[in-house]
């Protein structure tokens, strides 16, 4: 059967009007979301309020800014909505888009749907580097409290990340040999931090299951803007390498006859994957779920397009993890659940149901 | 098709750029220089002349121009009770990380995240009142803090709310100094670049070892020098009465203890809380030279090291019950049955002379160490500590320093049998 190029352009026309209403929707429900999120907390401020602190206090930064006026001190509602509650929002954003980015990265190289930072190792490796930091703490005098954790944590990620790819290179850098050093890696680091719990006192043990179930309370700005310079400088790489990122998905022998350097772009790939991890679980602890789920359901949509697909995902990662960090704010307020408890609640029933209505999963 | 390429880009971009720009925006919150209040010539000292000019204006109004809805401003009265107790001048304190904190008003509004802080607060006499927020498990203990049971909420060392503390605007906040060290730095941090003019005090107050040093210097804090003393005279007695009673024992003809928390065979070696608190009493772990301090045994080692005594602690995971909030002994009679029905434990020395003991945690755990240790200490040693019942002096410490109706012999749960 041919088709003429009248009907094509139709076809066309037609999968880009659907990218656009996914994208237009997910940029809404983004806005929407960040618009509740930031009228969610326990102080006693109406929605009203929220928001004129919002603006009140950005007006005043903008001036602070790019008129060198002086600092003002603050009320009490511009401390809650600006200290507590914006960045914690854009950070579940940003953290999301990451998570999601990377997921994406590494189940495009590894040809296997199953990958995900989680499967690799990675963030049971930074895991371990955050219970060793957190038990181990007294070790090292210089390096003390919660700058210790991150740091450990992602240096631990980063060795995780870079023992895989040696391993992997040894035995030729076949994708099944990258998930198999993962997950043997995986059991590695799982079995050392149940160690350091073991050896640790009752509170130390128990710090460490909360940094693992993964939280957002301890965003900062700064933190934000660390997270928010690594996704700058990598997403748009990512998004120009996106056609040598289909290559590879098509298996190496393709990618190499259509001259894409295999061995280089593998490694960097994972590197940049790994890191964009990295950074964000090392201030949040262990968000795994999302670079699973997130460019799956992005996958149904949009299909394995990787120019589409990165930024789809990444949109989709965002709206699950604000959505579950909302969430996990209200449902059983005033305490709040961990977020990476949350999302796999959030992310697996739809997840299922998606894989269910459609029967495959976009691979 | 290349358009969505470039597009896509430009999407992203933008989107990062407006996360960004937020960013660099943000600038610290100024604090403002502190001064003493009514210090006019700012130098430090609250001097009569400034006081009394303030004092006569005040009396004139409320008394010679009959003025009534004239109201004792905030700033004369705490000059006044500076001027009164602190020589007129800033009053530096300490807390237990060594942290000097500089006050120039008394504290007249605090929120306490710990118990113990709180409990010990409650025992040097500070004025409930003038506690705005307390932590999460303080209340849920509905009956030993039933005072601040309408108090606001500020979460707990596991997730602070942020919030509620800004929102409560304290003069200061009391949190752990070591316990859960990283999370109780974080917090501090956190209070103090969102709002620097809110004190972080950091106590722990479950230490035998530095529990009356601890509170001297909270006493310091809260303005209650001289109710400290009397605190720190009836932990005296008691550790005084143990140390007289057990001091001679040496270490061959020390009681044995088999200490299990309420994790089954979890022990305490070297190290522990557990096991400082069983030493003080006069006893040994059988378990002293284990490694982690807090080591899983197996339960073989415990027939074969045949411990004296054996203590099974209760009040959190498995077996939380018992204590302050719960008067049903039944269950735990029903640890005390299931424990000694062990495989093998009948042939235990403990087990047949009927030296196995439940203990409550709330009466271990925190400032009421002194009450455990007393306990255990009658329990190891019951012909030295014939004459003393722990009870009495547990109901001493609820009436004289707790100040709360209860009754420890009708109420509560603390030890079986």
């Amino acid at each position: 059967m041919t088709i003429d190029s009248e009907e094509f352009h139709a076809h066309c026309n037609k999968i880009k009007a659907k990218y656009r209403t996914f994208f237009i929707g997910l940029t809404f429900l983004l806005i929407l979301l960040t618009g509740i999120g930031v009228t969610l907390g326990s102080a006693e401020i109406s929605i009203v309020q929220s928001y004129q602190a919002l603006f009140n206090g950005f007006s005043e930064r903008f001036c602070q800014f790019f008129f060198g006026a002086e600092p003002g001190t603050g009320s009490m509602t511009e401390i809650i909505i600006w200290d507590i509650r914006l960045h914690r929002v854009l950070f579940a954003i940003a953290a999301g888009f990451g998570l999601a980015i990377a997921g994406t990265v590494m189940q495009g190289i590894l040809r296997n749907p199953l990958a995900s930072p989680f499967t690799l190792g990675i963030s049971s490796a930074a895991s371990c580097g955050a219970s060793v930091a957190i038990i181990l703490s007294g070790g090292f005098a210089l390096l003390s409290g919660s700058i210790a954790t991150t740091i450990l944590a992602f240096i631990f990620a980063m060795l995780a990340a870079f023992g895989i790819y040696l391993m992997a290179r040894h035995k030729g850098l076949s994708s099944s040999a990258m998930i198999l050093a993962g997950i043997a890696l995986m059991y590695l680091f799982s079995a050392v931090t149940s160690l350091l719990q073991y050896i640790g006192s009752a509170d130390q043990a128990a710090a460490v299951v909360y940094w693992m179930f993964g939280s957002l309370d301890n965003t900062t700005w700064p933190k934000l803007g660390m997270v928010c310079l690594v996704l700058l400088m990598i997403v748009p790489y990512l998004l120009l390498k996106a056609w040598d990122l289909n290559a590879l998905s098509e298996g190496t022998e393709v990618a190499k006859s259509i001259g894409v350097p295999v061995e280089r772009e593998l490694t960097i790939f994972m590197f940049l994957a790994s890191l964009i991890t990295a950074v964000i679980i090392s201030f949040t602890g262990t968000i795994g779920f999302i670079g699973l789920v997130a460019p799956h359901i992005a996958r149904m949509v949009t299909g394995n397009d990787n120019r589409i697909l990165i930024p789809a995902s990444g949109f989709m990662g965002a709206a699950i993890l604000l959505g579950a960090d909302c969430l996990s704010r209200t449902i059983i307020y005033p305490s709040v659940i961990p977020v990476g408890i949350m999302t796999a609640f959030l992310g697996v029933p739809f997840f299922l149901y998606l894989f269910l209505r459609r029967g495959d999963t976009g691979w | 098709m290349k358009f969505p390429d470039k597009k896509a880009i430009l999407i992203i971009l933008l989107f990062m750029a407006v996360l960004l720009l937020t960013t660099p925006v943000y600038a610290e919150v100024q604090s403002n220089a502190e001064i003493l209040p009514l210090d006019k010539n700012t130098d430090f000292v609250i001097s009569s002349d400034e006081l009394a000019s303030d004092i006569l204006s005040y009396l004139t109004e409320k008394y010679l121009d009959k003025n009534e809805r004239v109201k004792l401003g905030t700033d004369l009265s705490d000059a006044a009770y500076i001027y009164a107790n602190w020589n007129g001048k800033p009053k530096t304190v300490h807390d237990s990380k060594g942290q000097a904190v500089t006050l120039y008003r008394p504290l007249k509004k605090v929120a306490v995240m710990n118990g113990e802080t709180l409990e010990t607060i409650r025992s040097l006499g500070f004025d409930e009142t003038k506690i705005s927020g307390v932590g999460k498990y303080s209340l849920e203990e509905k009956v030993f803090f039933p005072e601040y049971a309408n108090k606001t909420n500020i979460g707990s060392v596991w997730s602070p709310d942020y919030e509620k503390i800004m929102y409560l605007s304290p003069d200061a906040v009391f949190i752990y100094a070591d316990f859960m060290v990283d999370k109780s730095d974080e917090i501090e941090e956190k209070i103090q670049s969102m709002n620097p003019s809110i004190k972080v005090f950091r106590f722990d107050l479950f230490n035998p070892s530095t529990y009356l040093e601890e509170t001297k210097l909270l006493a310091r804090v809260v303005d209650k020098e001289k109710e400290v003393d009397k605190l720190a005279l009836f932990y005296e007695e008691q550790i005084n009465l143990i140390a007289l009673a057990t001091g001679n024992i040496s270490k061959e003809q020390q009681t044995r203890v088999y200490f299990e928390s309420w994790d089954d065979y979890k022990s305490c070696a070297t190290g522990s809380g557990y096991n400082e608190k069983i030493n003080l009493a006069g006893g040994v772990s059988i378990f002293e030279d284990a490694t982690p301090a807090y080591p899983l045994v197996n339960p073989e080692e415990i027939l074969i090291k045949n411990p004296d005594v054996i203590i099974k602690l209760i009040g959190s995971g498995k077996l939380n019950f018992g204590g302050y909030e719960d008067s049903d002994a039944g269950r735990a009679s029903g640890v005390h049955q299931t424990i000694i029905a062990r495989a093998g434990w009948n042939n235990l020395d403990g087990v047949k002379e009927n030296r196995v003991h439940i203990l409550s945690n709330d009466i271990l755990g925190g400032p009421e160490y002194i009450i455990g240790i007393l306990y255990l200490a009658k329990w190891l040693y019951p012909e030295e500590f014939e004459n003393v019942d722990p009870a009495d002096v547990h109901q001493r410490y609820i009436t004289e320093f707790q100040h709360i109706a209860f009754d420890v012999r009708e109420n509560g749960v603390f030890v079986a049998p």
